[in-house]
């Protein structure tokens, strides 16, 4: 019996516990405080640009923009040609649907000309401002290599003119002759040859086959609840009515909203069923190692007061916490549980011993190994991602519950002692020289592999691997792309900066740069069609000194074959724009031009306070990325953010070396350099081996996997912990490592299987490096028992 | 009858004669399955030819011409395809996907067929194939033949097409095209003369890869 005061304090203590953290949950609106959204993984102050432009993309218009393919039946004997036009029509009628939603900000069918005829029309009008000094500086950068001895605005006549004769020779030219009286100078043709290409990028087409492309935009963010349903809602709404008309048509639609409403709802039974299963699993190894089943049921209350602290903690440190903690977090019921499998199953010395007396034997080994852990994880606490951070805080905060709850619970109960079955306390006791060879060999292969694969391992992330992947939606939305025009044969680059004219500048290098490194490759940009800040900074200056080009032209044109009177639309513009004495400020210029892109023309230029950027469309397979300094990354890169993702792991990797540090100099401290080596060498070696075997299997590994062995060593330092406590006191180790270990894997194991790549990769890594050292801990002394004596007697 | 008489009235009987025989009348599906169909099928089933042309190009704001020298080749499987000689050569390429140019660093830019300036220009392959089948739908035809020598005249439907191409005459001798028309006005033309025209030629794929698409 145990005194009935410690009994009541420890249940008074622990009722109080459970209801605050109860009542704290419960006062909390999970649903606005848990984010599925991955950039919550990553800080909102993080100083990649990458990041930024993601999160710019994620917030702004982009990621809102919905693409459509309608097909119609086919019908008896019809024409392609009409069945077209149907389409064409069943278009134009779903965009209006469409666009009477309040979801729904814009749809625009792209056989619509509208977005492109208002572009051109906005160039053509102001092509003396946005196009004129990009032309001139280029002209002037010829004068100067010609070195021609003549005045600048006679060289530049001459230049025009005979540039306008050569031009009538293109195949093109008779296309655009009627833009050539108003725009001898070949601004337009210039710009077109230089941009044209975005026509074909599939942002202009109007048909696919037999499919007519819609473009659209939600008015909220994908990512938000509001921009899930009332889209969701909008377009089953929109595609019934088209089917009235067009009975038997086809709809395919993609979306960032439907991949995130597919993640989140992923997610959420990966949550549950994962915690289940892992608390099943851990439950049902107790039971098949314990004498009386139903008091292994005495361990839960330790899994849910471990679980209970770690969200109370938490929640109350961060404001927003992401699903992915908790559904790693779930892996908690494999390490917790192993406080109460050291308290419960550890045998009287006598049949009398009070729990206090019990306890306090063990309170070292329970100290060392949950504090050295504590602050291990508490290193994760500098890291710069908050997901790391919160895993930290998670976990820490979960093995100090689960210690503190384990201690208390068994305080509570009359019998706090659970015998195991036989065949988990089962040793051999005289190991023979065929065991020793074995367990030898065994050991032999383990370092072996320890040694050498991990030079053969791979690293990369990618924070697509942070969601479950959803093949269904990924084919649909590769094929809906597709009939927009992406393919793989071409690139697609973001050129920012914090203002127009620095994302403008950076736009200008790095098209110097893809045209040396892809000089067969054409890059489109509708950066083309502004100039510099320095080129337009510097127009007025440039007409000062082309005061007598119209004069000089006009001679020109006639030395050339022109009729220079035609030219009249073309001088009378320039003598408005050479007189002109107020010109907008550079950003008011590019926030002109960013006004007039309407539809799927919009995502080509953004421009926003804090943050600017180009997109240029290039025709070639993606290949080397852009030097750092050209401020410009690929639409790829910003999809996997594996750049980014490298630097988190290296500060994971950094910070994980410093707290094992930390734990191996705790357990140096505690039991000494010897001892403390022994202890130390076997999570450190089960850590080597599953990056050995993880390496000669070819896997490619990821920051998780990293985070994943740092528990998995803290888990194995917890094992060689209380085996050397044991040994110490001259006896066998208890049956509570081995349990703990078959726990801890089971309980990993579920991870390993759960359908999120990240959340796999951790499970699996634990999960090797806690049966890795539970067999190093089991095979040691096998390997290092004595020979017995020889039997020298005749 | 005095002889000056005989000659005015041979003459007259001559003029009227070619008259009857040169007005140009619309041409029906009719009229290409029976009378006209002979000629139309002989061009038709030609096969591939090679030629030689010059081109002028007539713009209102220039005072002459700009003359282009090239080689036409027509693939029935491949195409239509012009190249350009010159100071800049190019090689314009229409065919059922659209409209190819490539310069003479082997860019190429491309106006898909169902684009609508693709699709103006693209619809010029059936009429180099002489493919009535699917000219009608698209355009207006008009036809004139005197003796040997024949002329087509075709007018887009579609005004955009007509905006983009003008009135398309195409005139030939026996079965071979002599002379190309693209006529907005006067002074806003594109005339094209057949030259040296070399039907059955084969081909190399080399040229197949350097001419087509």
């Amino acid at each position: 019996m145990e005194p009935p005061r410690q009994k009541w304090i420890a249940r008074l203590i622990l009722l109080l516990g459970a209801a605050a953290g109860l009542a704290w949950l419960g006062s909390l609106n999970l649903q606005r405080r848990i984010s599925t959204d991955v950039l919550d993984l990553v800080p909102t102050d993080e100083r990649s640009p990458e990041l930024s432009m993601v999160r710019g993309l994620a917030d702004q218009e982009e990621a809102r923009v919905l693409l459509f393919a309608v097909r119609v039946a086919p019908r008896d004997g019809e024409a392609p040609a009409a069945r077209g036009a149907r389409a064409d029509r069943a278009a134009a009628t779903l965009a209006r649907l469409l666009a009477a939603s309040p979801a729904i900000a814009q749809a625009v069918p792209l056989a619509d000309a509208g977005p492109r005829n208002a572009m051109a029309a906005a160039i053509f009008a102001r092509r003396l401002e946005f196009l004129l000094p990009g032309w001139l500086a280029d002209r002037r950068q010829e004068f100067d290599a010609a070195g021609s001895p003549g005045p600048w605005s006679g060289w530049l006549a001459e230049r025009a003119a005979s540039g306008l004769e050569r031009y009538l020779a293109k195949p093109e030219a008779m296309a655009s002759q009627d833009l050539l009286t108003s725009d001898p100078l070949l601004l337009i043709p210039g710009l077109v040859g230089k941009a044209g290409s975005l026509e074909a990028s599939g942002l202009a087409g109007g048909r696919a086959g037999d499919y007519a492309l819609v473009w659209a935009q939600g008015r909220a963010s994908p990512l938000s609840p509001e921009g899930q349903g009332p889209v969701f809602a909008a377009v089953d709404a929109a595609a019934a009515r088209l089917r009235e008309a067009e009975p038997g048509a086809e709809l395919r639609w993609t979306g960032i909203a439907r991949y995130a409403a597919a993640s989140r709802r992923r997610i959420e039974q990966e949550v549950s069923t994962l915690n289940l299963l892992s608390l099943g699993l851990v439950v049902l190894v107790a039971a098949a190692c314990v004498r009386k089943v139903y008091r292994a049921l005495q361990l839960v209350p330790v899994v849910l007061g471990s679980l209970l602290g770690a969200w109370v903690a938490t929640t109350m440190v961060w404001d927003r916490v992401h699903i992915l903690v908790f559904v790693i977090g779930s892996l908690l019921a494999g390490v917790a549980i192993d406080y109460g499998f050291y308290l419960y199953l550890q045998p009287r010395r006598r049949p009398d011993e009070p729990y206090r007396e019990r306890a306090g034997r063990l309170i070292r080994p329970l100290l060392a190994s949950a504090l050295t852990t504590v602050i291990g994880f508490s290193f994760l606490l500098w890291s710069e991602l908050p997901l790391i951070r919160q895993l930290g805080v998670f976990v820490s905060a979960g093995l100090v519950s689960a210690l503190v709850t384990a201690l208390l619970w068994f305080a509570q109960l009359d019998n706090s002692y659970l015998e195991t079955r036989s065949f988990i306390r089962r040793r051999a006791s005289n190991p023979g020289p065929r065991v020793r060879a074995a367990a030898r060999a065994v050991l032999v292969a383990g370092a072996a592999v320890a040694l050498l694969g991990p030079w053969r391992l791979h690293w990369r992330d990618d924070i697509r691997e942070l969601e479950i992947p959803t093949p269904e939606i990924q084919a649909n939305d590769q094929a809906v792309r597709d009939l927009f025009g992406e393919s793989t044969d071409r690139t697609v680059y973001l050129t920012r900066g914090r203002t127009p004219a620095e994302a403008r500048a950076r736009l200008e290098e790095f098209l110097a740069w893809h045209q040396r490194a892809y000089p067969q490759a054409k890059a489109a940009s509708i950066g083309y069609a502004l100039p510099t800040e320095a080129e337009w900074s510097g127009l007025p200056a440039e007409f000062a000194a082309l005061a007598s080009f119209p004069a000089d032209f006009r001679a020109a044109l006639e030395r050339h074959g022109f009729d220079a009177a035609s030219f009249s639309p073309f001088f009378g513009a320039w003598a408005d724009e050479a007189g002109r004495r107020d010109r907008p400020a550079y950003d008011q210029l590019v926030a002109g031009l960013a006004g007039t892109l309407q539809g799927p023309l919009s995502s080509l230029l953004h421009v926003k306070p804090g943050a600017s950027w180009f997109v240029t469309i290039s025709q070639e397979r993606p290949g080397p990325e852009a030097p750092p300094g050209l401020a410009t990354v690929t639409d790829s890169q910003l999809q996997n953010l594996n750049g980014l993702f490298a630097r988190y792991r290296v500060s994971a990797l950094r910070l994980s070396s410093v707290g094992l540090a930390f734990v191996g100099a705790s357990v140096f401290v505690l039991y000494g350099l010897r001892r403390g080596v022994r202890i130390f060498a076997i999570p450190a070696g089960a850590c080597l081996f599953a990056f050995g075997a993880f390496g000669l299997a070819g896997a490619t590994l990821n920051l998780f996997n990293l985070l994943g062995a740092f528990l998995g060593v803290c888990l194995s330092h917890n094992y060689a912990i209380f085996s050397a406590e044991s040994q110490g006191r001259g006896e066998e180790p208890p049956p509570s490592i081995r349990m703990s270990a078959a726990a801890a894997a089971s309980s990993f194991g579920v991870l390993a299987l759960s359908r999120i790549p990240v959340v796999a990769a951790l499970g699996s890594t634990v999960a090797v490096i806690v049966l890795a050292a539970l067999v190093i801990t089991e095979l040691t002394p096998l390997a290092s028992a004595p020979e017995p004596a020889q039997d020298r007697r005749p | 009858m005095k002889p000056l008489a005989c000659l005015l009235l041979g003459l007259a009987a001559s003029v009227v004669l070619r008259g009857a025989d040169s007005a140009l009348a619309p041409l029906t599906p009719a009229l290409v399955a029976g009378e006209w169909q002979p000629l139309i099928g002989a061009l038709a089933s030609k096969g591939s030819v090679q030629a030689d042309f010059t081109e002028r190009r007539y713009f209102p704001f220039r005072t002459q011409p700009t003359v282009l020298h090239g080689i036409l080749r027509i693939s029935p499987e491949r195409g239509l395809s012009l190249q350009y000689l010159g100071d800049e050569p190019n090689i314009l390429v229409a065919d059922p996907s659209g409209l190819l140019i490539r310069d003479a660093a082997g860019r190429s830019r491309e106006l898909p067929a169902d684009s609508h300036e693709g699709g103006a220009i693209a619809s010029l392959l059936p009429i180099m194939r002489f493919d009535f089948a699917a000219l009608f739908p698209r355009f207006d035809v008009q036809a004139q033949r005197s003796g040997d020598t024949w002329r087509f005249e075709f007018t887009p439907k579609d005004p955009e097409a007509a905006k983009a191409l003008g009135l398309i005459t195409v005139v030939g001798t026996g079965t071979a095209v002599r002379h190309l028309q693209f006529r907005h006005s006067a002074n806003q033309r594109v005339d094209i003369d057949v030259e040296d025209p070399r039907s059955g030629v084969a081909f190399n794929p080399a040229e197949l890869a350097q001419f087509f698409r």
